[in-house]
């Protein structure tokens, strides 16, 4: 019981539906969990197959997290220009008597460029390892426009078997819209998210100012506030974010980026 | 752990220092970055093959990859020179353990973003250093300053006061449960007290023991077959006896030795019985559903009549000496719940049945009331008159008991930093002072503290998680504006958030506006401050209202006991049989909290709830007290193997026709053979008409009664009859359906109307009694349209030779249940136990009625004249008026002045005064009060004070003075005399301590000193009077020696008798002797102590011998001890050696072997030997690049254990191999395990690790790899 609290706070916190891919969205990094989905309309994050074209570099981003120490997230992303991949691992632990949950859930995905236009694809797997071994997948599509505002879409689970026997993996559309320019001297984000469009529809906007080594990121949406940041060096990068709700509790999660 | 000490390895062999770059911004090249990041970022990964339980011993499981991460990074820099970024991450620990904060610092804005400290906000906070997360925003130009700040609060203010090494408690005894009247109050903190035995023959420490014995005679396995427990015989009778754990009872020596039990005897035998079944189970080899289970409903009427046969065969065995269980009585002992207790610090109020303030037992009504304290269990005795001990009844304690040690446990979950610790009112510093542990909420103390002093501890505690518990989230906003010589601050806390149906509290809204102005009037400097409060729903006025309970249905049933009465409502059942009322909710078997509908079948009850069905089997005796009764069957459980799935879940109503019952959901109607009940894939489901069903009814067809109206089950589906809804009720009388709704009472005869029975009122039930028809209706209980009973009704019901009705709880939440006919008969709350709470539902009380308001003001004046300094104050506070983060309400309105005069330094003396009226809006008092207080110094220093109060409240005056004279001079000799105390008038009483001190040293070698305190008390016992004496000398050239003496006097005045303690101390230590090439140095030390609880004398005789590289320490204790009160004699005698050689270059041997016997006398006993003793040889073995060290250690309690470890520096970085072996029991078991650790490169570390586990008896054996990556930056 304590588990699905847990699981629910989480989503209350992110704002979504509790569905079937729940293990992938509780291992966003803390930079696209401060976004709260706007991420979708920037290249350099792997949430959008048709971003992948416009990445500028690899990144290589792991994140942990342990939300009140019963809900563990392990997962590490790899994205370069073109391609990316994540590999993530929910293990709850002992949710009853001689009762484990346990998820393992994988991503990869592909775009090609074709001017201002990114257009990819990915597949996400889910494989349930306890209570019982299962295992299920979806096929996404996202759209990308760089043009003066970066523009993503993306189309879930388009084509999708869902590990629970009775329960749907459903498809939903989400797109976003970023602007990147300009702000009081520095160079700054800002964007609108429409996300879940065909299940629980839910907008978002997030801004970030980028000081050269440190960005700072605020992101808002109807259920959530985010602030977060980051550091860079020249090998790596430090981002974290801290979730406040109106009735839940505080969240926080930091991420690791070698590049 | 092994990762940990894997990443903690890496950290050392790869550790780099933090990472410090400089780079050039991306809009403002000229300006320059200066970012310190530093932390460890690692990946780890294991795998574990073999035997389950040895691999859980290293957190894994076989065949599973254990994934692991971490990260902790520090961060701190400033950017673009004006922004600066403060941040402390850790992913292992929660969201308040993280800290990150960005300033703003470019004039005139200053902002801060993330978390900070607030409380400094103007006069708006009144707790400091309030630990937030937001933002914070400063704008200032010449005279004007603008702030704002919104915030999430993050934690709830605490402070704590420990009085040096004492605590205090206040504990409350209380007869009845204090939220459940009706129920007694639980066991440990009953002023019925702990139930005890008095033994025959003196209890010995060491040598007595308590045991919980059966007696296992014919007669107690009639009993078990009697109660269907006839399997528990034959382990009962191989297990009869057990010993009780020492924590299970308290001895305390009062006219004799006394036993208390600190579990009621119900509960020892209900976990007797429990172990009994376990051992069953386990010999039979028993699991699953074939498991034997305690048979009984905790705490019922059949549990209580079993445990009470089940009592008469128990008895409590001390030394084989029985005391039968029943024999145990109560009223006399009341355990405090500490020890170590202050005598004189205890305060015991009785609260007499009847009346609701508590009286000091010194109040002369009750002269037949006394009690006395054993200080050191913590149990108070009470002698008491029999006809206390009633409803109503209730002691309160207060008492201070002794801590042990400089740690104080605060509670877990506290916000880091957010600690403020003083010392006698002195701030101490964090590391220096004293370490604290925020997650186990451990704080320890540096410093020492004596009895008098006083350690407060301000804290804030984590909301949520594992600190405070809250259902909203808290927010903190406002703004202030400044100018020249005035501020206006407006400020708001917060919680955000609805409440749930089954919050507890509203959100509280705390609003607060403070002007203040200041300046120069003249000579005068004044300061003027203005203030109003809202407070919506503060903390201590926040609870919401309880749902009214009502009673949904009354049945009948027939059991294997005879007839009983079911009563269904929102907490459960209440089974109302042998007239008594018991009552029935979800531990005991209901599946669900509200009881909705009910339904009879033969030997069966159905009832529905709010979230399930529950069946009762009434076959047996003592049904509803029978665990196996009761079978829950949950929405999900309707749902296990069926391909369809059932959707609702509240069961709403049912019926049966004889072969199938009916049970309607919010979402549909489930048709359920009799035969299958419990089979829910077995059950079907059909569809609902219009509107939300409220009835069911069998009359030859089914009839169902909804919001939208009434309808019947035909071929063709539901068919609507000509009655609108909603429909509260159904009955078919002489062949005529009656139906109840919101109009009265309509006939139907054939599905067609025939006129109505009742009509211009709502009816909400409806009942047959002696073919006459009776009903509820708004006002009341009607027969065929003659008002019998005056109430709201809201059920009726037939049973028991009577017609019974329910009713809905009254706005007081009581709640009644009569019996209406024959004869009208009402059955209180007080006798049905019924919470006329709704516990399932709450609604807002009214913000108006939940609101404070209030406002102050103060101006304060001041002035220098001559070698005076004057200072004047107004004040006034209504009881509205609170600062935010505060409980405290005082309503205060005066005026004072302080006088302080600055002429002379050898003289400080001041005066002071204040008038001032308190809670004028309630109980109004006035206070005048003053003090004068100063000290002269000169040949000694002389101190004094006086503070005299004198207060009115309503028509009673009291005058009252602290009072203290001292004086002190000298080195040597040193002298210190002072009287302190407390004066009150009327009724004259007087109070204090006059306590005098003198040290001294007639010559280097010798110090003398007397301590001398004698209390004085114009009224009860006064206290002890103490005298110490000490003396010490010391003396030796070549050898040294010392000698104290320690004499201690106390006797409690009104006795005349003087009790002593004496403790007398030697050591000697004698030169260094030469022989040969070694060196021989002893000592010896001897002590000898006497109190009248105990004599003891110990020696111990210690040598250090060296000879050439090889030490040896030998050392031998003996020691003898008394205890007059039991006659036990202990002795002790210890040996211990140790050799360490440094003979052999890279070779470390050392030996130590420690052995003690210990030896317990008592005339009446055997002699008791129990002795101890280990042994632990070590080598190590230093070469080039690395060490090996192999460590033996035995000792009987954990047998043999054989440790290598091996390091080896490799280049690459350090590989280490270690080995363990146990030997205990006739088992061993080992773990080998190889690490390596590489460096990769200047800031990458790996480490692989693999291990082998074995164990023998059972023979078997696991394996594991595991690699980690560690980035240190």
């Amino acid at each position: 019981m304590r588990f699905l609290l847990v699981i629910l706070g989480i989503f209350g916190l992110w704002g979504r539906g509790a569905t079937v891919d729940v293990p992938l969205d509780l291992a966003r990094s803390a930079q696209a969990w401060c976004l709260l989905g706007v991420d979708l309309a920037l290249p350099d994050l792997a949430t959008n197959p048709g971003g992948l074209p416009f990445a500028a570099s690899w990144h290589l981003c792991s994140t942990f997290s342990s939300t009140f120490g019963v809900v563990r997230v392990w997962a590490i992303s790899l994205s370069t220009q073109g391609f990316g991949a994540e590999a993530v691992l929910v293990d709850g632990g002992e949710i009853g008597p001689n009762l484990h949950y346990r998820v393992w859930a994988g991503r990869a995905g592909a775009g090609l460029r074709l001017g201002q236009f990114g257009l990819g694809g990915q597949v996400r797997v889910l494989r349930p390892e306890q209570p019982k071994a299962l295992l299920g997948g979806a096929l996404d599509l996202g759209f990308f426009w760089a043009g003066p505002v970066y523009v993503g879409i993306l189309a879930e689970s388009l084509v999708s078997f869902s590990p629970y026997p009775h329960e749907g993996w459903p498809p939903d559309l989400s797109l976003a819209a970023a602007w990147r320019g300009d702000l009081g001297g520095f160079s700054g984000t800002v964007g609108v998210g429409f996300m879940d469009l065909l299940s629980l529809p839910a907008w978002a906007l997030a801004g970030a100012l980028d000081f050269g080594s440190v960005e700072l990121r605020l992101g808002l949406r109807a259920t959530a506030l985010s602030l977060g940041g980051s550091v860079e060096s020249s090998w790596f990068a430090l981002d974290w974010v801290f979730t406040l709700h109106p009735a839940l509790p505080l969240s926080f999660r930091v991420s690791f980026t070698l590049r | 752990m092994t990762l940990i000490r894997a990443f903690v390895f890496l950290a050392l062999g790869a550790w780099l220092s933090g990472l410090a770059f400089s780079q050039n911004g991306v809009q403002t090249p000229s300006e320059s970055f200066t970012i310190h990041v530093s932390g460890q970022k690692t990946w780890g990964i294991q795998v574990g093959f073999g035997d389950p339980t040895l691999l859980s011993l290293e957190g894994l499981t076989p065949g599973e990859l254990t994934l692991a991460q971490s990260l902790w990074a520090q961060i701190e820099g400033k950017v673009l020179d004006f922004l600066t970024l403060k941040a402390s991450f850790n992913d292992q620990l929660g969201p308040g353990f993280q800290d990150f904060l960005v300033i703003v610092d470019r004039k005139p804005w200053y902002a801060e973003l993330g978390r900070f400290v607030v409380g400094a906000e103007g006069d708006a906070l009144g707790v400091y250093n309030k630990k937030v997360l937001g933002a914070r925003v400063k704008v200032g130009r010449e005279n004007l300053g603008l702030s704002a700040l919104l915030a999430r609060l993050e934690g709830i203010s605490e402070s704590l006061v420990f009085r040096g090494t004492t605590g205090h408690a206040e504990v409350v005894f209380p007869y009845e449960a204090p939220v459940q009247p009706w129920l007694p109050a639980p066991y440990l903190t009953s002023v019925e007290g702990l139930f005890f035995l008095e033994l025959r023959w003196p209890f010995v420490e060491g040598f007595s023991a308590a045991a919980l014995a059966l007696r296992t005679d014919q007669a107690f396995s009639r009993f078990l077959a009697n109660w269907g427990l006839d399997y528990l015989r034959e382990i009962a009778e191989k297990n009869a006896t057990i010993t009780l754990a020492s924590s299970a009872y308290l001895i305390i020596e009062d006219e004799a030795s006394v036993l208390l039990l600190r579990q009621e005897p119900n509960v020892l035998l209900r976990n007797r019985v429990y172990e009994l079944i376990d051992l069953y189970n386990a010999a039979q080899g028993l699991s699953g559903a074939n498991k034997k289970s305690y048979p009984f409903v905790e705490g019922s009427e059949l549990e209580d009549a079993f445990l009470s046969g089940l009592a008469e065969f128990a008895e409590v065995r001390v030394d084989q000496e029985p005391y039968p269980l029943r024999d145990a009585r109560r009223h006399r002992y009341l355990g405090l719940g500490e020890t170590k207790i202050v005598e004189d610090s205890l305060l015991v109020e009785v609260r007499l049945p009847g009346e609701t303030e508590f009286r000091s037992l010194t109040d002369p009504a009750l002269s037949a009331y006394a009690v006395r304290l054993f200080p050191a269990q913590g149990v108070l005795r009470l002698d008491f008159p029999a006809e206390f001990f009633r409803a109503g009844a209730a002691l309160r304690v207060n008492f201070d008991y002794t801590r042990e040690g400089g740690t104080f446990f605060l509670g877990l979950s506290l916000i880091p930093g957010s600690e403020r610790v003083y010392l006698n009112g002195q701030l101490l510093t964090r590391n220096t002072d004293y370490s604290i542990d925020y997650e186990a909420g451990l704080l320890t103390l540096f410093v020492s503290v004596g009895p008098a002093d006083e350690v407060r501890v301000d804290f804030e505690r984590q909301r949520g998680g594992l600190g405070v518990p809250t259902e909203y989230e808290r927010y903190f906003l406002g703004a202030s504006l400044e100018w020249d010589q005035g501020a206006l601050g407006v400020w708001q806390a917060a919680d955000v958030g609805s409440p749930s149906p089954t919050s507890r509290t509203m959100p509280n809204t705390h609003s607060l506006a403070v002007f203040s102005w200041q300046g120069k009037l003249g000579d005068w400097t004044y300061a003027l401050r203005l203030g109003f409060s809202q407070n919506v729903f503060p903390l201590d006025d926040n609870a919401r209202l309880p749902g009214l309970n009502r009673i949904n249905a009354i049945v009948s049933v027939r059991t294997a006991d005879g007839d009983a009465l079911v009563f269904a409502h929102q907490n459960g059942i209440t089974v109302y049989r042998n007239g008594r009322f018991s009552a029935y909710g979800s531990a005991e078997g209901l599946a669900g909290r509200a009881a909705l509908s009910l339904l009879p079948l033969p030997l069966r009850l159905l009832i529905g709830t709010d979230s399930g069905l529950t069946v009762v089997e009434l076959s047996e005796p003592g049904a509803f007290d029978r665990v196996r009764s009761w079978t829950r069957l949950y929405p999900e459980d309707w749902n296990k193997e069926r391909p369809d799935k059932i959707q609702g879940t509240r069961v709403l109503a049912l019926a049966q026709d004889g072969t199938q019952v009916y049970m309607a959901t919010e979402a549909e109607l489930l048709v359920i053979p009799i035969s299958s009940l419990t089979k829910p894939k077995d059950w079907f489901r059909q569809p609902l008409p219009p509107g939300t069903p409220t009835v069911l009814l069998w009359a030859q067809e089914l009839y169902l009664g909804s919001t939208e109206g009434l309808f019947r089950w035909g071929a063709s589906g539901w068919e609507r009859l000509g009655v609108p809804g909603p429909v509260y009720a159904l009955l078919q009388h002489n062949r005529e359906l009656l139906v109840a709704g919101e109009e009265g009472i309509r006939v139907l005869r054939d599905g067609v109307g025939a006129g109505w029975l009742a009509y211009g009122s709502a009816v909400w039930s409806l009942a047959v009694w002696l073919d006459r028809v009776w009903y509820t209706a708004p006002t009341g209980v009607y027969r065929e349209g003659e008002q019998v009973l005056t109430g709201n009704f809201t059920v009726l019901g037939v049973g028991m030779n009577g017609l019974w009705a329910g009713t809905r709880a009254d706005t007081h939440y009581q709640l009644d249940l009569w019996r209406v006919a024959p004869e009208v008969q009402r059955f209180p709350q007080a006798q049905t136990a019924i919470d006329g709470r709704d516990l399932g539902q709450f609604s807002d009380p009214r913000a108006e009625e939940h609101t404070r308001v209030g406002p102050t003001a103060s101006l304060a004046l001041s002035r220098k004249k001559d070698d005076w300094e004057l200072v004047l104050s107004f004040f006034s506070r209504f009881p509205g008026y609170e600062e935010i983060g505060t409980s405290s309400r005082s309503d205060s309105h005066g005026l004072s002045f302080t006088a302080r005069f600055l002429g002379d330094p050898a003289l400080s003396l001041s005066l002071r005064g204040q008038a001032g009226l308190a809670d004028l809006t309630s109980q109004p008092s006035l206070r005048l009060s003053g003090g004068v207080e100063g000290q002269w110094k000169g040949p000694f220093t002389l101190n004094f004070s006086l503070s005299p109060t004198w207060r009115k409240l309503a028509e009673r005056a009291q005058l009252s003075s602290d009072f203290q004279v001292g004086a002190k001079a000298g080195s040597n000799p040193a002298w210190n005399l002072s009287m302190a105390g407390r004066f009150t008038a009327p009724g004259v009483y007087l109070a204090g301590t006059i306590r005098g001190e003198l040290s001294y040293q007639p010559w280097p070698d010798l110090s003398l000193s007397a301590v001398w305190s004698r209390p004085y008390r114009s009224e009860g016992s006064a206290g002890t009077e103490n005298l110490t004496l000490r003396g010490r000398l010391v003396g030796g050239q070549e050898y040294a020696w010392a000698i104290s003496w320690e004499e201690s006097f106390s006797h409690p005045l009104g006795r005349p008798e003087w009790t002593s303690s004496r403790m007398v101390s030697g050591e000697l230590r004698l030169a260094r002797l030469q022989f040969g090439a070694g060196k021989l140095a002893p000592r010896f030390s001897a002590t000898a102590t006497y109190t009248p609880a105990e004599w003891r004398l110990s020696g111990t005789a210690v040598t250090d011998v060296e000879v050439s590289s090889h030490r040896l320490n030998l050392q031998v204790t003996l020691g003898q001890g008394f205890r007059p009160a039991t006659e036990r004699t202990d002795r002790a005698f210890s040996l211990s050696f140790s050799w360490f050689a440094s003979a052999w270059p890279n070779v470390e041997p050392r030996l130590t072997y420690t052995r003690s016997w210990k030896i317990l006398l008592h005339p009446r006993y055997a002699p008791q030997v129990s002795e101890d003793q280990a042994l632990e040889a070590r080598v190590g073995f230093n070469f080039e690049k690395g060490r090996n060290e192999i460590v033996l250690s035995w000792s009987p309690g954990s047998g043999l254990q054989l440790l290598g470890r091996l390091r080896y520096d490799w280049g690459f970085g350090p590989l280490i191999w270690e080995t363990s072996a146990t030997w205990k029991g006739q088992k061993i078991s080992g773990k080998s395990e190889l690490e390596a650790a590489f460096t990769l490169a200047p800031q990458w570390g790996l480490n692989l690790r693999g291990g082998l586990l074995f164990g023998a008896s059972p023979l078997r054996a696991a394996a594991y790899v595991g690699a980690t990556l560690a980035a240190n930056f």
